[in-house]
């Protein structure tokens, strides 16, 4: 029989066989037409696609129904032929009718081969299939089953964590795979002689870690069969000759371990091999001498791993000038390698910029200083593809943080305009980033806050304070503002106030989130400040509607209370507000109520301190009804000295 | 291990104690370490460039005054009063400012500072002629990525300011750096070189040819039928003389020698008759085989592949040595009862002597025969021959050695190569690392040639 040849006599050629197989009840012939069947299909794309068009797939299953391991074991081999090749093939064989009850009922067959043959079908039927996780969660018998196959036979071990990983995508999986109790059958395997189960088993863990805490520190509290802590076996398992993809696989793992307490407290060789062999691992992948996935998913290892953690940042940073590695990811020329992996070996370069940068100054200066490295930046900021824009942009709101950049390099790229470009953009995230790196650009030593305040950025962030669904957005925009008042002028305080309007406040005062009513009553001490200003700001607001808030907000917790109360020293500053509050004797019997509790002891003291208004003239009358209301006068208040003002808020993250 | 520490500059001064080198710098000065300590040899020794990768690490145990310290590389012409880095050919890693000096005055910003209670390596890469320093186990990345190997190169460390000590490990201790990995690192690099490698032929067919005669030449008939088969190539001798040296290669490697003789004889007439060396090698063999109570005097009467296969490996159990010396020394018959092992032993002993008197003009190698037969001879006299000095004669190994020389005598009597030509592969590649072992040519330490035959 000729393997080659065109679709229509490779249909005829295979249709001869299907009615010989339909036509004949001899288990040894039909046994041969198979195995005649699956040698044609073997390494043949066209042979599988014509085979599936002519229905093999129900007649084979038919032939299934006799107790015939052989025959059934040999089918299962063919579907698994067939599932290969062509990724259609696998979407012809799901639509059968069948099949899956097929394949999983046969997984429970008592016979090693047909058990083998089964699994290896469908491993092959979930590879790589969106839809995988579904089928196999919905049977949770059959996640069981495997559980109790693993320890059973090697031969089961590569297919079933196969298959785990790959169905292992969301935390529901994590969880339904940990809770069927998947960790207990995993140990033995890490010391596996068949490095193919090992890097399997490292897969599956880091399957089942990703994201996942309660699973990190499970899998961290197992021994192997010596006695070993698991992490510290697979930690030896680094070693550079061994191929990239489980090297990388390894360190990926420990990225979702480097929030455990256990790396950190107990065995310091553990925090130590981060430094000196995860890391070194990770940056030695990303040179340009590896393949782009492979330093797409190094540099992405190193930006999940060192975010957050200090140390490990600047560990990474004197790793073998990283940085400098990591900027060529910016040069890759465009020849030969297709845009979307350079568009990710792009957004990974970022991202690990961005980690490496989050706190250590001398990364910020080395990396700003690098050549070229702004023009990179701005490159991706304004890059189509919104991954590497929002990358780009959370590296530089890593450089935002500094002062000193902000003053210098950052000021003189004029790089922010970019961002308010950014902050327009429909997409969530990237409206997200830009208004918390606008967070730190808007600040009063930010020689840029001027240009970008003429931009009326300050509309923008109101408008996404006020309309955005996005309650990241609303909050980052809360925090702008608060920023941007800071030390603000009067005509700004005044032009955000009517931007926002009463409402808005009321809105987000009423907020059941008390970050948001905290950061509301940090805007409202920020407008609310300089003497001047005071007052006016305070009638444009409303007298009653701020009392009101201050009365309303020292009932909640000891946080809000102690920001309102800083929020009324500040109106006490004002001349005719402190008549108003001095008058308002509902509102000084709460006060007294509140100098009880330790923890106002220090807000209401500044409180008290800004009502006496000591150096003004009227201090002893103020003074008097104080203490009508049985207020205690701090003891440094009891002569002249200076009014205090708490200090404003600001945001410089 | 006690290394020994000479030091070159006058200013400075070294102690060494065991498995400790300290050196105390009360003055300025250079102190330049010896990289290969000898206990005869007290002089400084250049880093040998044949090693591929050089490392080594200092512990700052006090960073003195100022810190001025410097560790790194230098040919021997530097100035002992200057730190690492500034002369000509010398690179350096200096802890007051963490720069690295390339052959310069002016350093270039490298890594970070150091100071009392940081270890600092230095590592020189000889395949990329790159040099890298560590930090408390980090590698800090290439310092100088085109080192001078023309010039010898001395690890160095320059102190300046007083108070300053220093502790140098040259691997006598565990380093703080994981060296291992480098070293794999680049093991996997060179292999990638060398499979990227373009082959002005075609590979599959050499490698085929190189299989297919190797399993010519041991006599793995089958498999070579099989793998000609295969692979589609002819097998460059007939089938049937495979099988032969393969039935002789089957009678010598069980033990079964006479049988070998016989068979060599009618097989090959005039082959040992020309080798008379050899025909000693299979009679000594014989002797022990005998002893060992696998062979005997026995001639066998057919040889066409029928013969009796031959008996399992256990030499006989001597319980009554005693008195079978004693039988032998008293009987001293001339007739010849075959089927007693004693006599089959005095015969056989008789014959090997004649042999060796025989061949004792003609042959150049007469001493070694000499030693041979008194060693096989000396059997006779153990109780427990197995337990014996000589008892290397019964392992398999030996009967390997003997088969080797009559297969290749027969492959040579025949025209055929005597050595398969992956053996000779396996020479030249032998002989060629250790040509860049003599020529400093540092890869070579990458390449383990057992592990990749093994």
């Amino acid at each position: 029989m000729t393997v080659f040849g065109d679709v229509d006599t490779l249909i005829a050629n295979n249709e001869t066989l299907v009615i010989e197989i339909r036509n004949s009840t001899n288990p040894q012939t039909i046994l041969e037409i198979i195995r005649q069947i699956h040698d044609i299909i073997t390494g043949s794309s066209r042979q599988k696609s014509a085979m599936l068009s002519i229905g093999i797939v129900p007649v084979l299953m038919n032939h299934c129904t006799v107790e015939n391991y052989e025959v059934l074991a040999e089918v299962l081999d063919v579907f698994t032929s067939l599932s290969k090749g062509a990724s259609s093939n696998r979407d012809v064989l799901l639509e059968c009718d069948g099949i899956l009850e097929f394949v999983i009922k046969a997984n429970y067959c008592e016979n090693l081969r047909v058990k083998m043959a089964a699994l290896r079908f469908l491993r092959a039927l979930l590879h790589d299939f969106p839809s995988a996780p579904d089928i196999l969660f919905a049977e949770s018998e059959l996640i069981s089953h495997f559980i109790t196959l693993i320890p059973e036979h090697t031969e089961f071990q590569l297919p079933i964590l196969s298959i785990f990983t790959t169905c292992c995508k969301n935390d529901l999986h994590q969880n339904t795979l940990f809770a069927a109790g998947v960790l207990d059958v995993l140990p033995p395997l890490i010391s596996s002689p068949n490095q193919r189960i090992v890097f399997a088993t490292v897969s599956l863990f880091e399957a089942l870690c990703r994201d996942n805490l309660v699973i990190a520190q499970a899998v961290s509290n197992l021994t192997d069969t010596q006695g070993n802590s698991i992490i510290e076996v697979i930690e030896e398992l680094i070693k550079w000759n061994k191929p990239a993809d489980f090297l990388l696989k390894i360190c990926q793992l420990f990225a979702h371990f480097v929030q455990l307490p256990v790396i950190w407290d107990s065995p310091p060789d553990l925090a130590f091999k981060l430094y000196s062999l995860v890391i070194p691992t990770l940056v030695q992948h990303c040179k340009p001498t590896n393949s782009i996935e492979h330093r797409i998913a190094a540099a992405n290892s190193i930006a999940d791993l060192t975010t957050r953690q200090l140390n490990l940042q600047r560990g990474a940073f004197e790793t073998e000038h990283a940085m400098s590695i990591l900027c060529k990811y910016f040069t890759i020329s465009t020849n030969g390698t297709d845009s979307q992996s350079i568009n990710e070996l792009r957004r990974a370069g970022f991202r690990a910029l961005a980690a490496l940068t989050e706190n250590d100054e001398e990364s910020r200066t080395q990396l700003l200083e690098s050549e070229k490295f702004l023009t990179y930046l701005l490159d991706g900021l304004n890059d189509p593809c919104s991954a590497v824009s929002l990358a780009a942009a959370t590296c530089l709101h890593s450089l935002t943080r500094s002062v000193t950049k902000l003053r210098t390099s950052l000021y003189d790229s004029s790089i922010w305009k970019q961002l308010l470009l950014m902050l327009q953009m429909s997409d969530i995230q990237l409206q997200c980033v830009s208004l918390a790196t606008f967070c730190n650009f808007l600040l009063p030593f930010s020689p840029c806050r001027q240009d970008i305040l003429s931009e009326n950025v300050v509309k923008i962030i109101v408008e996404k304070l006020k309309s955005s669904e996005c309650r990241e957005v609303r909050y980052n925009a809360l925090f702008s503002l608060m920023n941007v008042t800071y030390q603000s002028s009067r005509e700004l305080k005044m032009h955000i106030i009517d931007l926002l309007g009463i409402d808005a406040f009321h809105e987000l005062l009423s907020d059941s989130d008390p970050e948001f009513i905290m950061k509301t009553l940090g805007l409202l001490r920020n407008l609310i400040s300089g003497t001047k200003d005071i007052d006016d700001i305070c009638l444009k607001l409303g007298d009653e509607f701020l009392l009101k808030i201050v009365f309303d907000s020292t009932k909640q917790s000891p946080e809000v209370t102690e920001q309102a109360l800083c929020l009324l020293a500040n109106m006490a500053d004002g001349t005719r507000m402190n008549d108003v509050i001095l008058c308002n004797d509902q509102l000084l019997h709460h006060l007294k109520d509140l100098s009880t509790q330790e923890c106002n002891k220090a807000a209401i003291s500044n409180c008290v301190t800004n009502l006496l208004q000591n150096c003004e003239p009227g201090a002893e009358q103020r003074k008097k009804v104080m203490q009508q209301f049985d207020i205690l006068i701090p003891f440094d208040q009891c002569s002249v000295t200076a009014s205090v003002t708490s200090p404003p808020l600001s945001r410089f993250d | 291990m006690n290394s020994m520490v000479e030091c070159i500059g006058e200013t400075s001064s070294a102690q060494s104690s065991k498995n400790r080198l300290v050196s105390h710098l009360p003055h300025l000065g250079n102190l330049v370490l010896p990289s290969v300590w000898s206990a005869k040899d007290k002089t400084n020794h250049p880093i040998p460039t044949a090693c591929g990768l050089y490392y080594f690490e200092i512990t700052v145990i006090s960073k003195g005054r100022d810190g001025f310290m410097g560790v790194g590389i230098s040919s021997q012409s530097i100035s002992l009063n200057r730190l690492p880095g500034w002369d000509r050919v010398s690179v350096g890693y200096h802890g007051d400012d963490g720069h690295s000096f390339v052959s310069s005055g002016t350093g270039q910003p490298y890594g970070p500072t150091f100071t009392t209670n940081d270890v600092i390596g230095c590592g020189i890469n000889f395949l990329e002629r790159t040099c890298f320093f560590t930090k408390n186990g980090i590698n800090l990345g290439v310092a100088c990525s085109d080192i001078d190997l023309e010039k010898a190169i001395y690890p160095t460390i320059g102190l300046q300011t007083p108070g300053e000590i220093i502790e140098a490990n040259f691997g006598q201790e565990d380093f703080v750096f994981d060296i291992d990995q480098v070293i794999c690192e680049i093991t996997k690099k060179l292999n990638q070189q060398i499979e990227a490698i373009h082959r002005p032929f075609e590979m599959q067919s050499t490698l085929n040819q190189l299989v297919s005669s190797y399993l010519v030449c041991h006599g793995h008939a089958e498999a070579a039928n099989a793998f000609a088969q295969a692979t589609g190539q002819s097998l460059g001798e007939e089938a049937t003389s495979i099988s032969n040296r393969q039935l002789i290669q089957k009678y010598v490697l069980s033990g079964n020698i006479s049988h070998a003789i016989f068979t060599t004889k009618k097989l090959y007439p005039g082959l040992l008759e020309k080798n008379p060396s050899l025909l000693f090698q299979l009679k000594c063999r014989q002797f022990v085989e005998i002893i060992s109570g696998v062979d005997s005097l026995q001639e066998p009467e057919e040889i066409d592949g029928l013969l009796p296969e031959a008996r399992c490996v256990e030499p006989m159990h001597t319980d009554d040595e005693d008195e079978v010396i004693d039988h032998a020394m008293t009987n001293g018959v001339e007739e010849v009862n075959l089927k007693d092992p004693l006599e089959q032993i005095i015969t056989a002993g008789r014959e090997l002597r004649l042999l060796y008197e025989d061949i004792k003009t003609s042959s150049d190698n007469n001493s070694e025969n000499e030693q041979l037969m008194h060693d096989v001879f000396s059997l006779v006299a153990y109780s427990d021959p197995k337990s014996s000095r000589v008892s290397h004669h019964f392992l398999q190994e030996r009967r390997e050695i003997v088969y080797n020389a009559l297969n290749g005598a027969i492959l040579d009597a025949c025209g055929l190569q005597r050595t398969p030509p992956i053996h000779i592969l396996l020479s030249h590649v032998s002989e060629c690392l250790d040509q860049m072992t003599s020529n400093g040519l540092g890869a070579r330490s990458f390449v383990q040639l057992d592990q990749i035959v093994k």
